[in-house]
């Protein structure tokens, strides 16, 4: 057994641990406030991303192990449930079609894959943080809690593949700020 | 005598005529005003809110082809039974409107928690006022309403008229509003992710005496690569096609 497949191992069990599954004692249900939405429709748009992102990832084949490679399958699929869990939460008055976007996420080598994953994973983390402070909902509040720890786990995962010690919390980032970055890995499919 | 008889005869005439001579009558959402003419210049349109003009047919207006801005009118009149299975043709986007020159330096979306502005929307029952009030709640900047002198309009066209003449710092209308105004106003930015789907649907009426035959033709055109040309042309998104 080597160091690399044991710090693997390790990383496979806090990712699946940190990601929501419904084994937990079940929170709140999530009734936002008003602005709260905000927070929920930033998360159901970056979530897609995310998703797509993983699926680039996993598009560059050998750049990554096996087991590397069912890590990108499974964080890709707990996205992916996370847009369907927030526009659940939305209700359909206020869900974010996913169709509405074209996701445009560019990866062309491992590194690259790495440094992209990473930044989306703090900024869409950042954003859950801000939202855990600041909703008016305490269902809304934990949900973006649970988020956040899963994408944390994520980032903390794709920073020990990059060579990176993992880091801590991410610093807070509010919607103006995270709404521009997240704008540029979007395009208007109708235009 | 025989004069008033030649009379008859003519009225009688033009009462006969099949009323597929008769110009289609189509009530269509405000920001189609300056695209639907190019489409079908024959047609009759009336224009205005979609929600007014769905109560408007839901009270017997002589309507062949309904086309709404958001999808809740035409789908409540599908539900009623008082027209065919609503299609979606076109979308849009949301845009900030200033007067040319922005002179209240308003300079984004964000610039309206500065508060002390004059903000021109459309009223929460026209599809132009649902979209803004969503597209506020998604920037979690719902305070605004409160913050700034808010005027509420009754459609699209009202927002963009009182911003464009002054009458407003700001107001939120559909980009294809803003480009037939460019000489008067200017655009600011509002971010893609938060924009709500703003949806199109047309449907056909369904009432004694409508012309269903020409609304479906109208309908169909909408949709067809012609339709979907001019619609581009004015600056609207287009679904996919099917």
């Amino acid at each position: 057994m080597t160091r690399r497949s044991v710090l693997q191992g390790a990383a496979a069990a806090t990712v699946a641990a940190a990601l929501p599954d419904g084994a937990v004692a079940a929170p709140p249900a999530p009734a936002p406030i008003g602005d709260d939405v905000g927070f929920l429709s930033f998360g159901a748009v970056a979530e897609s991303v995310l998703a797509s992102f993983y699926t680039r990832a996993q598009a560059l084949g050998d750049a990554w192990s096996g087991g590397e490679r069912r890590l990108l399958d499974a964080a890709h699929d707990r996205h992916r449930a996370n847009v369907d869990r927030l526009n659940a939460v939305l209700g359909p008055d206020d869900a974010v079609p996913l169709d509405d976007f074209s996701r445009r996420v560019r990866v062309g080598t491992r590194a690259g894959a790495l440094k992209v994953g990473r930044e989306l994973e703090t900024l869409v983390a950042g954003v859950y943080l801000n939202g855990a402070g600041y909703a008016a909902d305490p269902g809304t509040r934990i949900l973006l809690a649970r988020l956040l720890a899963a994408g944390h786990a994520c980032e903390a995962w794709l920073a020990r593949l990059a060579g990176h010690p993992a880091a801590g919390l991410p610093a807070p980032v509010d919607l103006d700020t995270a709404g521009l970055r997240l704008d540029t890995y979007l395009r208007d499919p109708s235009s | 005598m025989k004069r008033t008889a030649i009379a008859a005869l003519v009225a009688g005439a033009a009462l006969a005529l099949p009323p597929a001579a008769e110009a289609l009558t189509v009530y269509a959402a405000t920001s189609l005003t300056n695209v639907m003419p190019e489409i079908d210049r024959g047609a009759t349109y009336s224009f205005g809110g979609s929600n007014t003009l769905q109560l408007q047919i839901e009270r017997g207006a002589p309507a062949d082809l309904f086309l709404s801005a958001e999808p809740k009118e035409a789908q409540a009149l599908y539900r009623g039974g008082r027209c065919e299975r609503p299609r979606t043709f076109a979308t849009n986007k949301l845009v900030l409107i200033v007067p040319e020159g922005d002179p209240a330096r308003v300079g984004s979306v964000y610039g309206l928690r500065r508060g002390g502005l004059k903000l021109s929307i459309g009223n929460p029952n026209v599809p132009i006022g649902d979209y803004t009030r969503k597209l506020l709640r998604r920037l979690r900047l719902s305070r605004v309403l409160q913050t700034n002198t808010v005027s509420e309009q009754s459609n699209v066209g009202q927002v963009l008229s009182q911003v464009a003449f002054g009458g407003a710092d700001a107001g939120f209308v559909y980009v294809t509003d803003a480009r037939a105004q460019r000489d008067r106003v200017d655009s600011l930015f509002v971010a893609k992710w938060a924009q709500p789907p703003v949806r199109y649907q047309g449907c056909v009426v369904r009432r004694d005496g409508a012309d269903q035959a020409g609304a479906r033709r109208l309908l169909r055109t909408l949709r067809s690569t012609r339709g979907r040309r001019a619609l581009r042309r004015f600056g609207f998104g287009l679904p996919p096609r099917g």
